[in-house]
């Protein structure tokens, strides 16, 4: 799975990426084109990476770092997409000036970035050298960003530019022309021509080195930029788990806590994220909770989180210690299936067909799934959601469910959100056992004044079925 | 020389012709040729500009000459076709229809075809990066349809280029360009007033007479139907911070207090004015001034028509000169002794 495949699952993985400020086309292309780490090989190796790095750039930021570091931003700021010119170099074409001046610009840019790199001592992070394309580009070792057909390319152009430069005289209209200046500049031209032909056949052997150089200057911009997003959203770097258990500690949700404080900076009230803890392993867990009891964000902060981290990001908890999974699948119900036309059920349980799927591919597998079958009536519901909790048991998977039914069995662990403390909503989980399904929702409801009749009207009738049962 | 001194005086320069074959490239490879050698310059041109024939009458155009040490901004097509020797210095991030716009410093004269940025803001953003080549003088060759090239945001000074093509008749001919002119030459608004105004970029606003500013709350001029009343009853300035057009001209012409308030608009480019309902405007005792001024350094005139009418070019220097009040020259007849 590429990271861009990853960017429509419903869990604010978007905004994490609209977030990142990340300064060159190149780095944006690195990134949404960078695939899944699934070994943890890679993923301890980035996360070394990232964390020295963060800790270089942050941990006791003096006014030399944060100078050096605007300075490196601003070189990969000026790093273009060549791709096309690559392209066609590999091709044959003969480059223009234009695009050998690109090719220079690009060497000489390798060169500062990787200045920049040494400058701020950032560890794991290697520049390719250009120096050799540079070289070819810069016969005369000025270093400068430049580039013409310099003279010193052929002893003969020199001669003929300075014999065009007596005949021209000081006038550089050269409409008053004599057959011999014609002459000579089509000479030049030729000339200019055969080196252009010859640098483009000499850079052809070093391609792979000049996409090399540009990876590297990308990816560097995005690690700058998830550094960047740690410190200012507060993430952490995450341990690998040693034992297929997955644990959060303080886990919250960078999206919720930025419109919080957005409300906030518009002189709405001040509300604070509660930071929630969860440990789940190879098993399948059901959530239950009160309405507005923050269930779904839970599921959408295990999809998130799991995503930062096969992704390298910065992880948004106090402490996570996460397990490597080769496949995400969420079903966090979206509407999103307007557009292909079918049903909210229909939409649904194709999704959960989809994870099942998954599940027998045998693959290490983290599922996501959030109140299945919640658009159908409650008893085909209860034995839908039984059904598939009995499938998915004894399986190597994670499956992290939320329901509002009352399911039978002992073959899953159960989690609840506390809910409605002294009027006031406990987002926390804890353990709890069967049949201890809330009954809030009338209450919640009255919280958000709702029409008051209807309201009571429901508790009257809740309370004379209430009586029928005794 | 006084007309290359009055040049060397400002850092920057737009060339502008009121009409297509007007003589613009004309004057300014005049201007590139008589440029003292110490002098460095950077020369653009807004758009399409520079090609060999007119792309609109198909008349022969001449080419743009540059010096060595000139550095130019064209596009890459262009840039391909040049023929100059010329060292590239940078690849820019604007863009022409003609591909991306590039920078260089010409190692040994000859003859290009200028396109550069299209846009009154991307000319505002080449002429700062520009910056960084560190020229005496540059130089933009703006287009007739897009005045706002000659703002002051982007030249503090200004040519305008006239002649038969814009009108055959000389008396048209001088009352038109007459009236361009004097919309350069408005005055400046007074220094307090300029300084409630600056920085403000949409919508209409006011000061009242004890020096408040007023926020008539309308995106532009052009929704002014809403607010005749507001507007004329108590400011004693009132400033179009978008362009000024005829109706709102025309509000502030027919308010019994016209004589007491000071119209304020960014720039001359902002102008979008019949000559007709300015005057009205000024004869019942209207003032029209700008916050931001350039110097109009002179006006040339081409008195050759694309299709071969030929005014006396004597005769329409003299007349124009009296009518503008700004040095007028004829760059192809007089050349010799400007």
């Amino acid at each position: 799975m590429l990271f861009r495949e990853c960017l429509d699952i419903p869990c604010g993985i978007r905004f994490m990426f609209d977030d990142l400020q990340l300064q060159s086309a190149c780095g944006r292309t690195r990134l949404l084109h960078s695939p899944m780490m699934k070994t943890r090989e890679e993923v301890e190796k980035a996360y070394k990476t990232l964390g020295d790095c963060y800790r270089t750039l942050y941990s006791n930021t003096t006014p030399q770092v944060s100078s050096s570091l605007a300075a490196l931003k601003h070189r990969l700021m000026c790093l273009r997409d060549i791709t096309g010119t690559l392209d066609r170099l590999s091709r044959d074409v003969v480059l223009d000036d234009v695009d050998l001046f690109e090719i220079k610009y690009v060497g000489l840019l390798a060169g500062h970035v990787s200045e920049g790199v040494k400058a701020l001592g950032l560890e794991g992070v290697e520049i390719p050298d250009m120096e050799k394309v540079v070289s070819i580009l810069d016969p005369e070792g000025m270093r400068i960003e430049s580039f013409y057909v310099y003279d010193i390319y052929s002893k003969e152009l020199g001669r003929i530019r300075a014999d065009i430069k007596k005949l021209q005289g000081l006038s550089p209209d050269v409409s008053v022309t004599s057959d011999r200046l014609l002459e000579l500049i089509e000479k030049e031209r030729l000339l200019e021509r055969d080196i252009r032909e010859n640098l483009s056949h000499l850079l052809k052997n070093h391609i792979a080195e000049i996409r090399q150089a540009i990876d590297a200057m990308g990816d560097l911009d995005v690690l700058l930029a998830k550094c960047l997003q740690m410190k200012m959203m507060g993430l952490c770097i995450p341990a690998v788990s040693e034992d297929s258990e997955t644990e959060y500690k303080g886990m919250f949700h960078p999206f919720i806590v930025h419109v919080y404080e957005n409300q906030a900076a518009l002189g709405g009230k001040k509300k604070q994220f509660q930071p929630v803890d969860l440990k789940f392993g190879l098993e399948s867990v059901t959530i239950i909770g009160a309405n507005m009891g923050g269930k779904s964000v839970v599921l959408k902060m295990a999809a998130l989180n799991q995503l930062l981290f096969q992704f390298g990001f910065g992880v948004a908890a106090q402490e996570a210690r996460i397990d490597i999974k080769e496949d995400i699948r969420v079903c966090i119900g979206d509407d999103q299936d307007l557009s292909s036309g079918l049903s909210s059920f229909a939409g649904e349980v194709k999704a959960i067909d989809n994870v099942l799927r998954g599940m027998r591919t045998g693959s290490r597998m983290l599922a996501l799934i959030d109140e299945p079958a919640r658009t159908t009536n409650p008893i085909e519901g209860t034995a839908l959601v039984q059904a598939l909790l009995d499938i998915l048991k004894d399986r190597k998977i994670s499956v992290l469910m939320t329901t509002h039914y009352n399911v039978p069995g002992d073959f899953f662990r159960r989690l609840k959100v506390r809910g409605l403390v002294e009027g006031k909503m406990d987002y926390s989980l804890m353990e709890t056992v069967e049949g201890e399904i809330p009954h809030e929702a009338i209450n919640v409801a009255r919280s958000l004044d709702i029409d008051a009749q209807w309201l009571d009207d429901a508790e009257k009738i809740l309370a004379k079925e209430d009586i029928g049962n005794n | 020389m006084s007309f290359i001194s009055d040049i060397l005086k400002f850092k920057s320069l737009s060339i502008v012709g009121l009409e297509k074959n007007t003589g613009k490239t004309v004057c300014l490879n005049f201007i590139l040729d008589r440029l003292p050698s110490t002098c460095r310059v950077a020369v653009t041109s807004i758009g399409i500009d520079g090609e060999s024939k007119d792309q609109v009458t198909g008349t022969a155009k001449p080419e743009i000459i540059l010096k060595e040490g000139t550095i130019f901004s064209t596009s890459e097509v262009f840039y391909a076709r040049r023929r100059v020797l010329s060292e590239l210095l940078e690849i820019t991030s604007e863009r022409s229809s003609l591909g991306r716009i590039v920078s260089a410093r010409v190692l040994r004269g000859g003859k290009v075809l200028l396109s550069g940025p299209s846009s009154a803001q991307s000319l505002a953003r080449w002429a700062s990066s520009v910056e960084k080549f560190s020229p005496d003088l540059t130089i933009v060759d703006g287009a007739l349809s897009r005045l706002s090239s000659a703002s002051p945001v982007i030249s503090e000074s200004l040519i305008l280029t006239t002649g038969a093509a814009y009108s055959v008749d000389m008396a048209t001919l001088v009352r038109r360009t007459k009236f361009i002119v004097e919309l350069v030459r408005l005055e400046r608004a007074d220094e307090a007033v300029c300084q409630k105004f600056e920085g403000l970029e949409k919508g209409v606003w006011g000061i009242d007479s004890e020096g408040n500013l007023i926020d008539f709350h309308v995106e532009s001029s052009l929704a002014i139907d809403k607010i005749k009343d507001d507007v004329t009853g108590r400011s004693v300035a009132v400033f179009a911070a978008g362009a000024l057009t005829d109706r709102f001209l025309g509000m502030i012409s027919d308010s019994k207090r016209v004589k007491e308030i000071d119209l304020v608009v960014t720039d001359f480019t902002k102008i979008f004015v019949s000559e007709e309902a300015y005057r009205v405007f000024l004869k019942k005792g209207g003032r029209l001034k700008v916050l931001r001024k350039s110097k109009l350094i002179a006006v040339c005139v081409n008195p050759t028509s694309p299709r071969g009418f030929v005014l006396d070019s004597d005769v329409l220097c003299e007349k124009m000169r009296q009518a503008v009040g700004v040095p007028v020259y004829d760059i192809v007849k007089n050349g010799e002794d400007i």
